[in-house]
């Protein structure tokens, strides 16, 4: 382990155990903000998983019916009950701190007040199947909202995980073993300074008499 | 106008049925292992497309829009009485109509969405809906469109343009019939408006829409009251179908679409039943050598020809399984 390149002198041994106080209780402090980083990305990670699967597999089924629904139309047919949307979703998003990971929490909000009518497209061109298929994904809507929250949240923290993770790294196997090993020769360098000092102060006695 | 004058057109129909898909064709492309295949199948009817773009585009209707628009462009040509054929092409008009309606309310560019088949050029639809005058369209469609706009001129609600075509087409669709005075294409207007509306009430009960939409979106043309329909529309779908359709010739067809307890209807089957008993009536007129009735049935399956070929070709394209494919087949020409 490379020595850090500093004066042997009792400053900077102060100094070299200060840092060592500082980064040893910077040390503890990542490794616990890891931890606690960890704990929580755990849980949302299984909590983003099971979302995950339970909206996959809705949307597949609803898109599977939605695909029958509207081979039986034409695509224009389609497309024109859909050209204009009936409502409209205004997204809020605000900031929430985990850790001082700053993630986001989505506000979703559906607006349907402006809208006295219960027509939401045309049913001459349109069949059960769609009416159905719609619905359904209608259904799904709002937990892919939260799905898309949730694995952003994940995403941010797996990043903040990483820099964590490396800062504790730099810290543990780099920074404290070279202020550890630098302290302990400057310490080496100290004593024995002051036994030459000894040795020359009895030489230095011994001529005299 | 005398039935004679049709014999000319039925004739020129028989070389026509020969071109539309068989039986075979359909099973070989429903059996088909890949979307490939069926496009190969497909390939040596009277259909033409390039297939290695349709594979790499998937625009099926591209071809399908296509060919039914030759087949209109030419039944409008040799039918003595274009009404006829327009029975069948106002649906495509009156769209028009709600994609330009909606173009002018909402200022986005639909112009795409249009489908250039019906008697009358789009431009002419365009040049109604931009000046709500036209000294060529029919007096119904003008009326249409301008209680369209007026309805949104005042409320500002777009699906006004929904709620008017909708409503517009089946009268424009009776108003036809009515001239016509054929006993058979009277029928098939009765059938189609009434089992629309049954269909209708039943999608609305589903999914608990109040009785104002009800007189909103059923269409009053029909054979069977509007007013009758919503009032039972609060006992139940199945109170309709029992109380003002029993009478009815086709009454024993709709059993099918009751669920084993009987107390709710199938909607999914009762789309397709419908087109089933379209299709007898079609069947029955088909070989009539005077009249018009050949010709509508022949509309009737050439549109029920595309709608087949689009569900397999989408079906096989998302591995759609076979038999989910089988059981929202439409009646085949000629079975």
């Amino acid at each position: 382990m490379a020595r850090l390149n500093v004066k042997p002198t009792r400053m900077e041994l102060s100094n070299l155990k200060d840092r060592l106080a500082i980064s040893t209780r910077g040390h503890k402090l990542l490794k616990d903000k890891q931890d606690e980083l960890m704990r929580q990305f755990i849980t949302l990670i299984r909590k983003n998983n099971a979302l995950r699967d339970e909206v996959e597999k809705e949307l597949t089924e609803a898109m599977q019916a939605f695909v029958v629904a509207k081979s039986l139309l034409n695509e224009s047919f389609i497309e024109e009950l859909f050209a204009v949307p009936d409502k409209s979703v205004t997204l809020n998003i605000q900031e929430k701190n985990i850790m001082s990971v700053i993630v986001p929490e989505m506000n979703f909000t559906v607006d349907e007040d402006d809208k006295d009518s219960e027509m939401q497209y045309g049913l001459l061109n349109s069949n059960s199947e769609l009416d159905d298929s719609i619905a359904r994904i209608n259904t799904i809507l709002p937990k892919l909202l939260k799905l898309s929250e949730i694995e952003k949240t994940c995403q941010l923290m797996a990043d903040e995980i990483e820099k964590t993770r490396r800062r504790v790294n730099a810290l543990e196997y780099l920074k404290i073993p070279q202020l550890e090993e630098t302290i302990h020769y400057i310490q080496m360098k100290l004593e024995e300074n002051e036994r030459a000092n000894i040795t020359r102060i009895m030489k230095v006695k011994d001529m005299g008499q | 106008m005398k039935d004679t004058q049709y014999k000319g057109v039925n004739t020129l129909l028989r070389v026509y049925e020969t071109k539309l898909l068989t039986r075979e064709d359909y099973e070989k492309m429903l059996r088909a292992e890949s979307l490939q295949e069926a496009l190969e199948v497909l390939k040596s009817t009277d259909y033409h497309f390039d297939d290695q773009e349709i594979l790499l585009n998937k625009d099926f209707d591209s071809f399908l829009l296509y060919r039914l628009r030759m087949i209109y462009e030419e039944l409008y040509e040799v039918t003595p009485n274009s009404e006829v054929v327009q029975i069948f092409s106002l649906r495509y008009s009156y769209h028009n109509a709600k994609v330009l309606l909606k173009q002018r309310f909402t200022d986005l560019s639909l112009e795409h969405l249009l489908i250039p088949i019906g008697k009358y050029p789009v431009t002419t639809i365009k040049n109604l809906v931009n000046t709500q005058q036209s000294a060529e369209l029919n007096p119904i469609m003008i009326e249409a469109v301008n209680e369209a706009i007026a309805d949104f001129e005042t409320y500002g609600r777009v699906e006004a343009a929904d709620v008017f075509m909708d409503t517009y087409y089946y009268k424009h669709m009776r108003a036809i019939t009515d001239r016509l005075k054929n006993e058979t294409i009277t029928r098939v207007a009765d059938v189609l408006i009434d089992l629309d509306n049954l269909s209708t009430v039943v999608r609305s009960i589903n999914q608990n829409k109040s009785r104002s939409f009800l007189h909103t979106v059923l269409s009053s043309s029909g054979s069977i009251p509007k007013q009758a329909i919503i009032n039972l529309a609060d006992q139940g779908a199945v109170s309709i179908l029992n109380e003002l359709y029993l009478e009815k010739p086709y009454a024993d067809k709709l059993q099918a679409v009751l669920s084993d307890s009987k107390d709710t209807i199938n909607p999914m089957l009762l789309d397709k039943v419908i087109d089933e008993i379209v299709h007898e009536l079609m069947e029955e007129g088909k070989y009539q050598p005077f009249g018009p009735m050949p010709v509508m049935a022949f509309m009737f399956a050439i549109e029920k020809e595309i709608t087949n070929i689009r569900l397999i070709l989408v079906g096989k394209d998302n591995q759609i399984n076979e038999d989910t494919l089988r059981e929202r087949m439409r009646p085949i020409y000629g079975s």
